[in-house]
């Protein structure tokens, strides 16, 4: 009997996977799809995210070149040198969607993206998924209130 | 240096001889010691683990507690004394990890789960994170036999929806 990954219970196969990141955990087959969305792993996720940032380190989200980029920050108080380091950029997958973000307005961990020479707007989770609750549905209510206020 | 050694027998009936210190390092087996379950004279029957694996998982603890007990007595150890020393515990765990096989881990898993062995899940879990944390899903299905159960309409709405992220 060969033992495999789902041989093991949940609460391991959670334990791997919020070591990686989620892009290459939900496409792998629907089991995992389904355990990435679950509010346990998603705590567990977040969590291990959390114990990687350094002492000192904020992260912040900074609008340049009409694209988002995020940027942590250190800095261990006077008498210390503070650097910053570019951690990542919001992206399509695929260039050719590739949109022109003009402007951004946030709510409770969530991003409001009003595009450039484009109607359209996106809302995004900052930073990690994070599962539906109550707090979510009204922000984006109130990011969708901003977004009408910007296009009058 | 005489410490309390106590026995250990895996579910294929193999005997074990482990330091109590080490045997600590199991909250499950630490708990029994608390409350003395332990006979001195009789080994504790882990029917969850055989021999194979049960013999890792004291390699582990054998390592770690002397690590344990160096804290205790080095509290003033210079910075570079600590990192030289967290580094040689580093070398060893990926040594110890190396040449192990998938199913093996998962079988080393599945042992610290049950002993409740905390550092042992933690670096097994890490271990196996690394295999994939940068592979592509065909290649992830591929290390772990898993079946593509998706349609292409499902993958495409996953991509879809992956596409608004940092990175």
């Amino acid at each position: 009997m060969t033992m495999t990954i789902f041989n093991l219970p949940t609460d391991l196969v959670e334990e791997i996977f919020s070591r990686v990141p989620m892009k290459s955990t939900r496409s792998v087959c629907k089991t995992l799809n389904t355990l990435s969305q679950s509010p346990s792993f998603t705590k567990l996720h977040i969590g291990k995210d959390a114990a990687t940032t350094k002492e000192g380190e904020t992260r912040i989200i900074v609008l340049m070149d009409y694209n988002l980029h995020l940027i942590s920050v250190v800095f261990n108080g006077i008498g210390t040198d503070p650097f910053s380091e570019h951690k990542g950029k919001l992206s399509c997958l695929n260039d050719s969607e590739q949109v022109k973000i003009s402007r951004i307005f946030h709510c409770e961990g969530l991003l409001l993206c009003i595009l450039k020479d484009d109607s359209r707007f996106a809302i995004c989770g900052c930073g990690r998924r994070r599962s539906a609750s109550e707090t979510n549905s009204a922000a984006s209510c109130y990011l969708c209130f901003l977004y009408r206020e910007t296009q009058h | 240096m005489s410490s309390n050694m106590i026995m250990l027998k895996s579910s294929d009936g193999a005997s074990f001889e482990i330091e109590e210190a080490a045997a600590r390092k199991s909250k499950i087996i630490a708990n029994m010691i608390e409350v003395e379950c332990v006979d001195e004279d009789k080994a504790i029957p882990l029917q969850n683990v055989t021999g194979n694996i049960l013999a890792l998982v004291i390699e582990y603890c054998n390592k770690h507690i002397v690590d344990d007990d160096d804290d205790v007595a080095t509290e003033e150890a210079s910075e570079e004394e600590e990192e030289a020393k967290k580094k040689k515990v580093d070398d060893w765990e990926a040594e110890f990890m190396n040449s192990m096989s998938l199913e093996t881990m998962f079988e080393l898993l599945l042992a610290a789960n049950y002993l409740n062995i905390k550092s042992l899940i933690d670096l097994v879990c890490q271990t196996i994170a690394n295999n994939i944390k940068d592979k592509t899903p065909e290649e992830v299905r591929k290390i772990f036999s898993i079946e593509n159960d998706f349609t292409p309409e499902e993958e495409e709405e996953i991509r879809k929806e992956n596409a608004w992220a940092f990175g």
